[in-house]
Parts: structure tokens; sequence; C-alpha cells
């Protein structure tokens, strides 16, 4: 076998993943956590730091696209901009993610760390997650069980959903302008809290993981590497999976695992997702063996179990209906400006919150 | 050290021993001392910014083998 820019590529990926595991490990980087500190004492610090990850992210493809050719207009996976734009599905997708990853202990990326650091709860969520999407993304069970009846919410649109085009129409200008003024209000919200700069751990990890996201939007999107990766899976003989420009996402990297494991001979199924997967929990693992924190973790109980178990089927669906988590949505596809990128954060965020007062309100209520 | 009640949150992971503890402490008159087990590894961090932002205070936390055990004191 000889080594080629797919390989290039796929280890840059697991790179960054490993980077991407070894802050959050390191800096208790969490987006459910971050919407329970919200919620639970109202501690917006890793709040902060997820948004400076946007925010930082955000600037990373502004740049990009102004200076390394990186186009998300079209050949984007999944198409964050597609000019067919459900604003329901968005919502409702987000908000069953948020539900879910709050009673299973976490999203997707804080899933990969947990089982970096020996958490074996969060292999069961992660083999149920895979399950759940593969069914829906390989098996066809979002044309047959969703799409009938999602469909009739899409909103066809005479362009992509970036928000500057819907705003002020095709112009590279007004999308740097209202791109630089997003991000810009961001980080001046981020940062103004002197404690939080104060924060190394959290202001490192923002900048880091918002840094790596803008990363693989280069490595797999630029002018550099994209138009040699593409054809270099032209002319394959077996395509390799998913060669589009991309960047963070969890949930179908999940599923693609599982199509992957289904026949592990067939190296050209490793894809991008996966090697950010795998990357994630080996930087998780690294951390958890230097700090002498490794520790295996096992179900409370058989509702500890339950509640896994449902959080991960929600996450699951939620994620494809939504298309993407807090990580492929909530900074990923937030970074493209897409309007529907936004609602599924939004979507998220209220889901994650909804379900932390119910649980409150629930807890009280048994006495 | 002494306490008036005691909080198993062992087996749990974020969000649920702080949500427990909440509840808890909102059963709890002023003074006193709630304890609280826990295995998941975030909940260091996670009592510490719980204590510091509620005005209750983390007396004390150890680490008795794979379980931590935070004392706190109802404001």
């Amino acid at each position: 076998m000889e080594w080629s820019i797919h390989h290039t590529i796929l280890s840059a990926a697991l790179a960054s993943g490993v980077v991407v595991g070894y802050v959050a490990a390191r800096s208790h980087f969490c987006t459910m956590g971050a919407v329970s500190d919200w919620i639970n004492m109202g501690d917006l610090g890793r709040l902060r730091a997820w948004f400076l990850a946007i925010g930082v992210a955000i600037l990373g493809v502004l740049i990009l696209e102004l200076t390394q050719g990186l186009n998300l207009d079209q050949g984007v996976s999944p198409p964050y901009r597609t000019s067919d734009f459900n604003p329901f599905r968005h919502l409702l997708g987000g908000l069953l993610f948020g539900v879910g990853m709050t009673i299973a202990g976490g999203c997707g990326n804080k899933t990969a760390v947990r089982i970096g650091g020996g958490n074996l709860k969060s292999v069961v969520v992660l083999v149920t997650i895979a399950i759940v999407a593969y069914g829906l993304i390989w098996l066809g069970g979002y044309t047959l069980l969703f799409e009938p009846w999602l469909s009739a919410a899409t909103i066809k649109l005479s362009g992509t959903q970036e928000l500057s085009r819907l705003l002020f129409g095709d112009s590279m200008a007004a999308h740097l302008v209202l791109g630089l003024l997003i991000a810009a209000l961001i980080l001046y919200v981020v940062l103004k809290d002197s404690e939080f700069r104060a924060n190394r751990e959290l202001l490192t990890a923002g900048i880091v993981i918002g840094l790596v996201v803008a990363f693989v939007w280069w490595l797999t999107g630029s002018s550099t590497t994209g138009p040699q990766w593409r054809e270099y899976a032209e002319f394959s003989d077996t395509p390799p999976s998913r060669v589009a420009t991309q960047s963070l996402t969890f949930i179908a990297p999940m599923a693609d695992l599982l199509h992957y494991l289904l026949a592990p001979t067939e190296f050209h199924r490793l894809n991008v997702g996966i090697m950010v997967l795998i990357g994630v929990i080996l930087g998780s693992l690294a951390y958890a063996l230097l700090s002498r924190s490794f520790r295996i973790e096992w179900f409370a109980d058989r509702n500890d179990f339950i509640n896994h178990l449902v959080g991960a089927v929600l996450m699951a669906v939620g994620g494809v209906l939504g298309m993407g988590c807090t990580f492929g949505q909530g900074i990923t596809g937030v970074s493209t400006l897409a309007v529907g990128s936004f609602l599924t954060l939004i979507g998220i965020i209220a889901g994650s919150a909804a379900m932390m007062k119910y649980l409150y309100w629930k807890m009280m209520q048994e006495g | 050290m002494n306490f008036d009640r005691e909080l198993d949150a062992r087996g749990l992971n974020c969000p649920m021993p702080i949500v427990k503890t909440k509840k808890a402490l909102s059963e709890m008159s002023s003074g006193q001392v709630l304890k609280v087990i826990a295995t998941d590894p975030g909940s260091v961090k996670d009592m510490e910014a719980f204590a510091k932002q509620t005005g209750n205070v983390l007396l004390e936390k150890t680490q008795e083998g794979n379980a931590f055990v935070f004392f706190i004191k109802k404001a």
C-alpha cells in the first residue's frame, strides 16, 4: 500500500481527535456540563468555553474562506448550508439531542472522552448510538420513518441557508462582515468576564477546540488539500468513505464506525469522522493515564442503565434529525453560519435545560 | 467530620450528583452539614463550582478508594 493524501488526511484527523480528547478531559470541557452548571448553579464558565470555541471556529472559517479557498456551499458533509431548509427538523433534532445527552451523562464527544477515562457506561452509550444511527443513516431508517412527514416542513430556498445570504443576498463582503460581527460579539461576551479569563484550562479548551474545528475544515476543504484528496478518491478502485469538506462531528461517525466494524478489512470505510472519534478516545485515555485518573465505572443500578440507553437512543435520533450534535452543529455547523445550525444549537440547549429542570422537579416531587 | 445527612451518589454521572446535592441541601437548615459520596471524576470540579456559586461552604473533600467524599455546610 502506497502512502497517499488520503492517509495523510486520516492521520491528521486522528491527531486532531487526540488533541480534542486530551484537552477536553484535562479541562473538564463538556457541553452538557455547561448547561448543567448554568441551570443548576448559575455558573457560566463552561458555557463561555463552548461559545469561545464557536467564536474561534467562526473566525477560523472566515479566514479560510478568504485565504485558503474553503467553499462551504457545496461538497460539504453534512450539507450545513443546504438550500432545503427545514427549521422544524433542526429544532426537533436539537431538542431530542439535548434531552438525550442530559440523561446519558454527556454528548457524543463527552461519551468518547468518558470512554477514554474508563467509563464503561459510555461504551454502552456509544454502542447504542452507533446501532440506532446506523439504522437511520445506513439502513434507510430516516427515509422510512422520518422523511415522509418531516419533508412537509422543508422550505426550498433559491440559494444556501447561510445567514448573510438570507439577509443580504449573495455577497462575500456581507458574509465576511456579518461573520466578523457575530464572532466579535461572541468573543466580547465570553471574554468580558475576568474570572473566565483567569481560568486557563477552560480558556485553553475553548481556543484549542475552536482552532481544531477550523484546522479540520482546512484539512478537508482547502485549495491545498481538498482537490488532491477528491482526485485520489475519484481514481481509487474502492473510493474511500465520505471524501468531502467536513469538520468535527460525532453521531454519524459512530454509525460509520459500526459500518466499518461489520467489515473490518474494508479499510476504505474508515473516514475522517471515525478517526477523530477514535482520536478523542485515545487523547482522553492518554490524559487519564498521565494524570492517574483512569478508573473503571459501571452503572449504579437498573434505572441508571435504562436512563443511559434511552438517552443514547434520543441522541442518535436527535443527532440524525438535527444533522449533528453539540460539536457537529453546535460548533462546526455554527461556524458555517448556516441558520439550521443555529436552530439545532438552540434546540440542544433548550432540550437539555428543560430536562435539567424536569429532573430536579421530579426529584422534589418524589420527596 | 460530623455531618447531619449523607447522600450516596456513587455510580451516578453529571448532572445527577449536583441535582441530588441541590435537592438534599434544600431540605436542610442553615449550618447543617451534608456528606456527599460520588465516584464521577467530574464531581470534584462540579462540587467546588457548586459551593462557590451557591454560597454553601465546601468544608472538606477527600478521596477514599474509588470514591470522592465531600462535606458541604449549608449557608
